[in-house]
């Protein structure tokens, strides 16, 4: 399909659809936030004192082996303190990110979604941080919500849904290419026409819709190969979805890897294997840390 | 001044001595906080051998009339043979599911249908011995009129002896699928399982010291080398000769296999990186 059919499928879709994921009031409150000028700790910290669930596992969050706290911290504010705004908001998005989409997708393993979104994130920002990018904590959250459209999919496409799983088991491909297949379209596409509807800033959706397809993103287009990178590194690590998928990758012949190399030459100096092997130890991290909030 | 650990080792003790000759012979390179380690191996074959000193050892291993087999012993005692089946499940899933897929095509488009693998390192035969099961599994589809042909070395006869016999324990085979254990296995007497000589013919043992230039130069035509869990014994130097060696052997677009967590950055930037589900490989340029 063309990118017009695309769009014109899933409006015809999605538009009709009465139970479409809604985001919950806190990220469009966050959200909005972050679009003004100079969002201060407080308002943050207001937002998240609201909602005692949300505070305390955010709590939990930040005492886990990911963030390697040196002192136990037992409040709000300490985290603050600790984190900075960046870090404390993206962990509001995450936490209830998850639990809001904790029930949905009876046909597909949530826990194994959210694992993947979550490492993602920070793979994301860990590959920002080598290139040196300056808000390498913002990559953070393009990484974590690169595949909501997945979320709409396995709960809004019940027909489909099965047939697209069956595809990976027998043919070990991926997600993109079983949809390709089944849909004509991908979680890119539903995705993307999510973030446009949910009023996302512009360099979240170009994640959402380019990630699989990096040179093709409009703008923002480092933080698109950054994702398709951090994406790829988590389905080679033990953080993809259940099933085996034939995949084999030579990071430098990426097109993400070509388009970062523009503006970071530095990226052909990083030692990869180590940076695998480290990434290992994370993604142990992620998944302890996923099973507790579940 | 060296570091010493009790009152026998002094410097200048020969034990330094000892170490240089380690090294010169397999690659293996002992650092300091090892010395602990090598002095109970030296102590061991010192004592089968009736050296009174470091010193005095070193030199039987230089000029003693039964030197080469000395050098053998003593290579035996300070090496970690420690395998099993199956030790690395993603690496044989990418063998299976991703390159002999691709080196069927490449190859069978030229009309030469033949495979040839090598274990490296292949200790008491494990390694061959899945990598056999994995073709064999393949025989009547994907590798229907090929042929294949691995070849398994190692620089330890007593590992070479085990592995031609290729007897193991419940504990050797604890990663192995029921199916293998099924179809590739025979029970013995005792508890312990025998591989099934239909996998034994495909595996050529051989005795062959990776460091030995003067036997690597001869191991031409591979398609995949496995060479795991050994190289983390070298240093830089040596593991960039021994993997010079394997570039030359390969084939161009041809495969070799580390092992997990190990790495080649800055041993060799001639080999293409590739990621695959759970592990590593590195690929010579077609
Ligand atoms: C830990 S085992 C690895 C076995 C198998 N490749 C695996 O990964 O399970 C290491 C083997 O390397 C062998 N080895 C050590 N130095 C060697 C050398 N210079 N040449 C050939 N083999 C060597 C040892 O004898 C030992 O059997
Ligand atoms: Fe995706
Ligand atoms: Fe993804």
């Amino acid at each position: 399909m063309t990118p017009s059919e695309r769009a014109a499928a899933i409006e015809a879709r999605l538009s009709r659809m009465k139970d479409l994921p809604t985001l919950p009031v806190i990220i469009l409150k966050v959200l909005e936030l972050m679009n003004r000028s100079d969002p201060s700790i407080q308002d943050l910290s207001n937002l998240i004192s609201a909602d005692q669930v949300l505070a305390s596992k955010i709590i939990k969050v930040v005492n886990s082996p990911l963030y390697a706290v040196r002192t136990e911290i037992r409040n709000l504010q300490q985290a603050m303190a600790y984190l900075g705004f960046e870090a404390v908001k993206n962990l509001v998005l995450t936490c209830s990110l998850i639990s809001h989409f904790a029930g949905k997708g009876a046909a597909f393993n949530m826990k194994t979604f959210w694992a993947h979104s979550f490492g993602c994130g920070i793979v994301s920002k860990l590959i920002a941080g080598k290139l040196g990018f300056e808000s390498a904590e913002s990559l953070y959250l393009a990484g974590l919500v690169h595949d909501l459209g997945e979320v709409v999919i396995s709960t809004a496409y019940t027909v489909e849904f099965p047939a697209i799983l069956k595809l990976l088991q027998t043919d070990g491909c991926s997600f993109y290419t079983a949809e390709e297949k089944v849909l004509g379209y991908t979680h890119c596409d539903v995705g993307g026409w999510l973030a446009v509807k949910w009023r996302f800033p512009e360099s979240l959706t170009q994640a959402i819709r380019y990630h699989h397809t990096p040179s093709m993103a409009k703008s923002a287009k480092e933080v698109v190969a950054v994702v398709n990178l951090a994406d790829l590194f988590c389905r080679l690590r033990s953080l993809g979805y259940e099933f085996f998928e034939e995949l084999d990758v030579s990071f430098p012949d990426e097109p993400a890897w070509q388009i970062l190399k523009a503006s970071s030459p530095a990226i052909d100096s990083i030692d990869l294997e180590r940076f695998t092997y480290e990434l290992d130890e994370k993604m142990d991290d992620v998944h302890n840390l996923i099973a507790t909030m579940y | 001044m060296e570091t010493t650990y009790h009152g026998t080792a002094r410097a200048g003790d020969g034990m330094s001595q000892l170490r240089d000759l380690i090294y010169e012979t397999c690659g293996i390179y002992f650092a300091d906080s090892k010395r602990y380690f090598l002095e109970s191996r030296f102590a061991r074959r010192m004592e089968a051998v009736g050296a009174k000193s470091f010193k005095e050892y070193h030199s039987y291993l230089r000029h003693g009339s039964d030197r080469q087999a000395e050098i053998q012993k003593l290579i035996e005692e300070i090496t970690t043979n420690e395998t099993s089946f199956f030790r690395n499940m993603p690496q044989f899933q990418a063998l299976q599911t991703l390159i002999l897929p691709r080196m069927v095509a490449a190859k069978g488009a030229i009309g030469f249908k033949r495979l040839k693998i090598w274990s490296s390192a292949c200790s008491t035969g494990e390694e061959p011995y899945t990598i056999a099961m994995i073709l064999m599994e393949k025989a009547t589809t994907l590798l229907a009129g090929w042929g294949f042909e691995i070849i398994a070395t190692d620089i330890n006869d007593q590992v070479l002896a085990r592995a031609r016999e290729g007897i193991y324990s419940e504990y050797a085979i604890r990663a192995t699928p029921e199916y293998h254990k099924k179809k590739y296995f025979v029970a013995q007497p005792g508890g312990s399982l025998a591989i099934s000589p239909d996998v034994k013919k495909y595996i050529k043992f051989q005795n062959v010291n990776l460091y030995d230039d003067s036997r690597m130069v001869f191991l031409k035509g591979l398609d995949i080398i496995f060479c795991c869990n050994v190289l983390i014994y070298f240093d830089q130097t040596s593991k960039k000769k021994v993997i010079q060696h394997f570039y030359n052997n390969l084939n161009r677009g041809g495969y070799l296999f580390i092992g997990h967590s190990e790495s080649l950055f800055g041993i060799n930037d001639e080999f293409k990186l590739h990621h695959f589900p759970g592990g590593v490989m590195y690929q010579k340029p077609l």
